[in-house]
Order: structure tokens, then C-alpha cells, then sequence
């Protein structure tokens, strides 16, 4: 069964963020990240992953009077904003949570579970 | 600033802008946003070194300048303070670590810079900027005009090509797509600006010229099959080469057949000259490669009696046909007087007056007056030759080439 990991973070303290070269915790935390991401690949669970970029830099589509008119920005503004996902293949959600907390340990921020409905969820 | 980091940050400027641009589109915002990462990287790295890969640094500091200003166009500011670090998130464009990836842009931000809705103007601005890596000030001081005024031009610029819907896409077939030649004629502005400084004194200038070669050999190496690229590159050698020779002790104009050739670039003539042979022989002439041709005669001479000059009006013959322009013809005119004396020169500049008015066009008039001098100075008429050297004289806004024109006069006198 597939599950969409949603990596959330607060949207003040992404906007508050500089540029500055990556802390060394940051580092650290990214490269164990990556070695449980290798375990994952290992075992088979392991679909993708990937960061997303900041929401100011998104376009959002709408139907409108006017037609289908895209602007600048995220479809909501929101307290805490979606900053990356994955997708895990695994044999329960038990196992889904079980992942997600390895993540949350190490990276330290929310992470929501959402269920990839597959052929044999068709409604 | 450091001259190895300008130059680092000029080369990188427009693969940093097209990266920025290819993820995020909004090419006004991104344009801005890497004069910032610049500004950002010339107070930084003269004091803390170079990172490891100054590219994805750039990249990184501008992508966060565009979230910056988009936040605030946004209009929308949060501003909880939350416990938690958003750093992670932040990272994520570094997550997968390496060199930023190797595409070239500079390319298609040429043809987005010089879309066909801006006038020259604007294009020769917005190229300097975005593809140059030069800041509006030093723009606006190339072109002896205000920082306000060239930042006013480069704003609505980058508004037009935004209404206009430019995209950052390169079209699949260039040869058959105007903009290059409207790049082309943006990069020989810039050149031509420099060389010749129509306004104010050359000493404090933005040296265009050098800027104009380095842009052309990025263009060159990016279509390098491209006959009229590689011509207008060999042109600017060639042109270039002469640069010490041109200008006598007292900042006077010294003209080709007086300047002391042993000055010339050997290394500029030898390398334009290469290009443009390497080309000749394809047979896909253009008005650049002409102009490199006629350059490369003139180069190939020890001394100006051993000028090349019937194969030099042969080339502006050539060249007239493609582009019949003024200047091209008053040029044809000293060609064929040096190859077959004044009276075939006098005779030719009649017809050509009595056919297109060169002696009452604005744009040539003064160069007419002075070729006329010349030819009447040769055939004796020493009195004539010295009135339209003074009405030339009058009608430039040069102080070198007014200088230069008096003197004629005065030596006729």
C-alpha cells in the first residue's frame, strides 16, 4: 500500500530563514535522513522523495469569470506549509507511522500520513 | 572588488538568472533577484573567500531574494513567531548535493533580452544587465545618462516583455528566427557605443567594448556553427585589434592609413582572422562576415599602400547589396577611390548623392562632407576641401573627431 508523507513546517520561521550556509545540525540531520532513506530503498518501501520550493514561488491555476487565470502564490495561506513529500510503499499503516517517526526524529518536523487509495479503493 | 570574483560573477550572472528563471518563471522578479545575489556576493567573498561552487551559492542567495520579494507582492505577510526551525526547508534546493546542473542559458536569455517588443534601446539595457551581470549604475554611466533613468528603462522593459507573454523557451530553429539577428545587432551597439563614445569622456566609461567580445564569444560558443555569429565575432577582433593604434598621444584620432600598425594586436587579428576564414568558405555570407572580410584585408597589410583595396570595394560592393545603408556606400566611396583614384571616388559619390542624398542625410552628412574633403583635397581643390572639413567639423558632437576635422582644415588652409 502506498501512503503520501507530507512534510509541513511553520511558514513564519521558513520565512525567517537566511540563506547562510547549512548549520552543521542541519547537515547532519540531512545526512542521517539519507541513511534511513538507503534502508528504505533497501527493504523496498522507498518510492521517492523530494523538497518543494518555498510557497511564495508557487502559481496557483483558477477557473474564474475571466477564464483560467493563474497568479502568483499558494492556493491557501497557511500557518504551517507543505515543504516536502515522499512516497512509501509498505505492507501497513502501522509500518506508514512506524517510517514517519523515524523521519520525525531526525528532522523534527510534522509529517502527515495521507493514503494513496489504490485499485481496491475505486469509490 | 577583487577583478578575479567580477569576473567570476559576470560569467556566472546569466546561468544563475536562467536557472532561476527555468524553475520559477517570473523573469522580472528573477532578474532582480540575481543583481541582488551579486550585490551579495561581491561584499561576501572578497572578505571570506570563494565557496567550494559559487553557482549553487548564487543560485541559493537569489532564490531566497525571490521568495523575499514575492512574499511582499504577495501581500500576504505572516507574522507568527513560531517555535521550530524552518532551516530544513529552506535547504531543500541543496538537498541533493553537487554542482548546480551544467545547462547553458545565456542563450536564451540573449533572445528573451532582445525580444522583438522592446526597442534597441531597452534590449542593449536589459542585455547588459541580465546577461552582463552589470549593474544599472555602471549601465547608466556607459551611456552617459542617470541611475534613475536606466532603471526606469529596464523596469518597463522587463513589464513588456512580461505583458507580452516573452518566454525563456529558445525556439528550435535559430537560423530562422529574427531575434538572433536582433542579438546580434544589440551585441554591436554595445560594441560600437564603446568604441566610438559618442558622449562625454571615454577614460570613466564601462569599457563596452571588452563587454560586447566577452558576450559574443559566450554567443559564439553557444551556436558555434552559425556563420554571421562567428563573423560578427571576428569583426569585433579585428576592429578591436587597431584599438592602441587609433588614438595618438594626445587622445587625437589617428586614422587607419596613418596609424602605426605595429601596434595592432597581432594576437586579436590573428584570431579574428581565423574565425572569419574559417567561415568564408561556406558560402552563407552576411553583412557580418563582410564587415570581418574587409577588417581582415585591412589587418593582412604591412603597410596601407599594400592594401588590398579593389578586393576591399568588392567586399562593400557586396555588402551594400545586403544592406543599403548610408554609411556602407560613403565607405564603397574611399574603397573605390584607393583602389582607382579620386576621379573614380568624385564620380562615384555623385551618382550616390544625386541617387540616395548622402549630403543631406542627418546620419551621414558629416561623414559626407569629410569624404568629399578628402577627394577634393586630392584632385587640388584645396579651398573647397577646407570649407567642408569646417562643416563637418561643426556637425559632430566629438571632441576628438572635431579636433581631428580642424586640423585637416587647418593644414589645407
Amino acid at each position: 500500500m502506498k501512503y503520501l508523507l507530507l512534510g509541513y513546517t511553520p511558514a513564519a520561521a521558513w520565512d525567517a530563514a537566511t540563506a547562510d550556509a547549512p548549520s552543521e545540525e542541519a547537515l547532519a540531520a540531512f545526512a542521517a535522513y539519507q541513511r534511513f532513506e538507503q534502508e528504505l530503498i533497501a527493504t523496498g518501501e522507498f518510492v521517492g522523495s523530494e523538497g518543494l520550493g518555498h510557497p511564495a514561488v508557487s502559481t496557483t491555476v483558477r477557473r474564474s469569470g475571466d477564464g483560467v487565470v493563474a497568479t502568483d502564490g499558494p492556493f491557501a495561506e497557511l500557518k504551517e506549509v507543505l515543504a516536502s513529500f515522499a512516497v512509501i510503499d509498505v505492507a501497513s499503516q502501522e509500518r506508514a507511522v512506524e517510517i514517519a517517526s523515524r523521519i520525525v526524529e531526525v528532522l523534527g518536523e510534522p509529517i502527515e500520513i495521507r493514503p494513496i487509495m489504490g485499485e481496491d479503493f475505486t469509490g | 572588488m577583487n577583478a578575479d570574483i567580477e569576473h567570476l560573477l559576470r560569467v556566472e550572472a546569466p546561468q544563475v538568472l536562467g536557472a532561476l528563471v527555468r524553475r520559477f518563471g517570473r523573469f522580472d522578479v528573477a532578474e532582480d533577484a540575481v543583481q541582488e545575489a551579486l550585490l551579495a556576493a561581491s561584499r561576501a567573498w572578497p572578505a571570506e573567500g570563494v565557496p567550494d561552487n559559487p553557482r549553487s551559492w548564487l543560485i541559493r542567495v537569489g532564490y531566497r531574494r525571490m521568495v523575499d520579494a514575492l512574499r511582499a507582492d504577495q501581500a500576504r505577510r505572516r507574522r507568527e513567531q513560531e517555535a521550530g526551525v524552518a532551516e530544513l526547508a529552506l535547504q531543500e534546493p541543496a538537498r541533493r548535493p553537487g554542482p548546480a546542473r551544467e545547462t547553458d542559458d545565456s542563450l536564451a536569455l540573449l533572445l528573451l533580452c532582445c525580444h522583438p517588443t522592446l526597442s534597441a534601446t531597452s534590449q542593449v539595457a536589459l542585455t547588459l544587465r541580465a546577461v552582463g551581470g552589470l549593474t544599472t549604475a555602471e549601465i547608466a554611466h556607459a551611456y552617459g545618462t542617470t541611475e534613475n533613468t536606466m532603471g526606469t528603462r529596464i523596469s518597463r522593459a522587463k513589464q513588456q516583455l512580461a505583458r507580452a507573454g516573452a518566454r525563456f523557451t529558445p525556439p528550435a530553429d535559430l537560423r530562422r528566427d529574427g531575434r538572433m539577428a536582433a542579438v546580434m545587432q544589440a551585441l554591436y551597439l554595445i560594441f560600437n557605443e564603446g568604441y566610438t563614445a559618442s558622449t562625454g569622456d571615454r577614460l570613466a566609461r564601462v569599457d563596452l567594448t571588452g563587454e560586447a567580445i566577452r558576450l559574443t564569444r559566450m554567443l559564439h560558443a553557444s551556436v558555434p556553427d552559425d556563420a554571421e555569429v562567428t563573423g560578427l565575432l571576428a569583426l569585433m577582433l579585428l576592429t578591436e585589434a587597431r584599438r592602441p593604434a587609433r588614438t595618438g598621444g594626445h587622445d587625437e584620432l589617428v586614422p587607419l592609413d596613418e596609424q602605426d600598425r605595429t601596434r595592432w594586436d597581432i594576437g586579436l587579428i590573428g584570431e579574428g582572422t581565423q574565425l572569419i576564414d574559417g567561415v568564408w568558405t561556406r558560402r552563407e555570407v552576411g553583412p557580418y562576415q563582410l564587415q570581418a572580410a574587409i577588417a581582415a584585408v585591412h589587418a593582412a597589410a604591412a603597410s596601407p599602400e599594400r592594401t588590398d583595396w579593389p578586393q576591399i570595394a568588392a567586399l562593400y560592393l557586396w555588402l551594400e547589396r545586403l544592406t543599403p545603408t548610408a554609411p556602407v556606400r560613403l565607405s564603397r566611396v574611399v574603397a573605390v577611390t584607393k583602389a582607382y583614384g579620386p576621379a573614380r571616388g568624385l564620380a562615384l559619390l555623385d551618382d550616390l548623392n544625386h541617387r540616395f542624398q548622402l549630403d543631406r542625410d542627418p546620419l551621414v552628412r558629416r561623414r559626407e562632407h569629410a569624404v568629399r574633403a578628402h577627394l577634393l583635397s586630392m584632385t587640388g581643390d584645396a579651398t573647397g576641401a577646407a570649407r567642408l572639413y569646417r562643416e563637418a567639423a561643426s556637425l559632430t558632437g566629438n571632441q576628438i573627431e572635431q579636433r581631428y576635422l580642424l586640423d585637416r582644415a587647418d593644414h589645407l588652409a
